[in-house]
């Protein structure tokens, strides 16, 4: 969008205006992949906060090469990266495997919340896939991305994403699969 | 040659199976919804992002650049502003002319009373919810909050403008001996002020039924106002006193403008 690359002229100007429009146009998508990369809310949020400032602080050295959403995007796919590699991940990573686990534990789930724990699996089953794959996948279907722009954004080939997306997909769908088939002989009634 | 067609074929086949694998498990992928943070914590990572946008080489151009920015986005809201304010305005000045010329009221009252009754009205259109609606959506992705909201005030401000100027102007033809400087004066002091006031309330309260309020006061203030032994006193005031009362008024305006513009308007509310 050509507005992008305008409202980024004016931060270079000093606009904090500017900086705050281009922040809450791609605050929800960022926080959005960050969220669904690491699982956790709180988490989330700090990383969608530290990598928002990241692009500010390298605001310069973006010279409408590409597209800026591109550009945002590698910024927050190389932070993930980052933080996936870092002592912090893996404190809370221990953390979210003791919720999981006693959210679990409820084995008889009323049929109300049904979808919530459908939304639970899909979570578990997207944290079980490894890192690249997990991108991939992510930024193809729900961030509606063209392969050839995850191939930039994630800095790889076009055949690498289109493998990572196979493998990925295909665990997800045998996981998922399983999970439901679970799910519906725990809702089918005994006769 | 024949790699590059087996390879091609291959490509073609992981991208149907890819679209294949999309379509399989996509209903349950939607349902991995994302639970966003709230507005107070987006605004906590804009204050945290404010040290590092990069400093103004020229303050003036950025005052520049902003009062653009503020004067294209009010042309815009010219065609956003809701039917009902231009006819409620359209009976103002009906009301405002037919008092004058029908009842014989006092001019000069009558323009000090309706003075701000437009810029109170307006004030239902600034408060109005800025994600009502595809327009002020795409709007709020090229200005922030603050923009959108001062040029709203603006297109007030400025209608205000024009209609006492009709008003004068149409009251001093059928009046000869009404004294023209008198009228702006009689109208430009409640104007500054309840525009000075308007601009503090919208930056701290953003509810509808405040205005409903504000009006009623308005009305109940005006209504004393324009008695005739009031008007006496109000016209032997000296004229210094008015220019005094809108000057300060103003710099008031001006100076609340600036400082939502630079603060944001939520900031205030939390802090």
């Amino acid at each position: 969008m050509p507005e992008d690359e305008q409202l980024v002229k004016e931060i270079l100007a000093g606009s904090q205006a500017a900086m705050e429009v281009l922040t809450r146009k791609y605050y929800k998508q960022i926080f959005a992949y960050v969220y669904r990369k690491v699982g956790n809310k709180e988490t989330a949020y700090d990383l969608t906060q530290e990598i928002f400032i990241k692009v500010i602080q390298r605001i310069q050295s973006y010279s409408n090469k590409g597209k800026f959403s591109s550009w945002l995007y590698t910024i927050a796919v190389n932070h993930c990266r980052d933080y996936w590699r870092s002592s912090d991940f893996k404190q809370t990573s221990k953390l979210a495997e003791l919720n999981e686990a006693l959210v679990c534990d409820k084995s008889h789930v009323p049929y109300i919340f049904e979808r919530k724990e459908i939304r639970e699996q899909v979570k578990t089953a997207v944290s079980t896939l490894p890192e690249h794959q997990r991108e991939a996948v992510l930024l193809k279907y729900f961030h509606h991305m063209k392969i050839k722009e995850i191939a930039d954004v994630t800095e790889t080939n076009v055949s690498t994403v289109k493998s990572r997306l196979h493998q990925g997909l295909g665990k997800l769908a045998k996981l998922l699969k399983r999970g439901v088939e679970d799910e519906e002989e725990k809702t089918t009634p005994y006769f | 040659m024949k790699k590059r067609k087996l390879h091609h074929t291959f490509d073609k086949n992981v991208d149907h199976q890819i679209e294949d694998l999309e379509q399989e498990i996509g209903s349950l992928l939607d349902e991995y919804d994302v639970e966003y943070p709230g507005e107070e914590q987006i605004i906590m990572t804009i204050d945290a992002m404010k040290p590092y946008v990069p400093v103004r080489k020229n303050k003036w151009r950025t005052v520049l650049r902003g009062m653009t920015a503020i004067t294209k986005q009010a042309y815009q809201e010219i065609f956003y502003m809701s039917s009902l304010f231009w006819i409620a305005n359209g009976l103002l000045i009906a009301a405002a002319l037919s008092g004058v010329l029908l009842m014989k009221a006092d001019p000069y009252a009558m323009v000090m009373m309706f003075a701000p009754i437009t810029t109170i009205m307006g004030l239902i259109e600034v408060l109005k919810s800025r994600n009502a609606g595809m327009a002020e959506l795409e709007m709020s992705y090229k200005y922030n909050f603050q923009e959108i909201m001062l040029s709203k005030m603006l297109v007030v401000g400025g209608f205000n403008l024009v209609i006492n100027l009709l008003i004068t102007l149409s009251l001093g033809m059928f009046y000869q001996e009404i004294l023209i400087a008198k009228m702006l004066l009689f109208w430009i002091t409640p104007f500054t002020f309840i525009a000075a006031l308007s601009l503090l309330f919208v930056s701290r309260y953003r509810q509808i039924y405040a205005i409903t309020a504000g009006m009623v006061i308005w009305l109940t203030v005006s209504g004393y106002l324009s008695q005739p032994q009031i008007i006496e006193k109000l016209e032997s005031l000296p004229a210094e006193l008015y220019v005094t009362a809108s000057a300060v008024a103003l710099i008031l305006s001006l100076f609340k403008a600036v400082h939502i513009y630079k603060r944001g308007v939520l900031y205030e509310v939390n802090h």
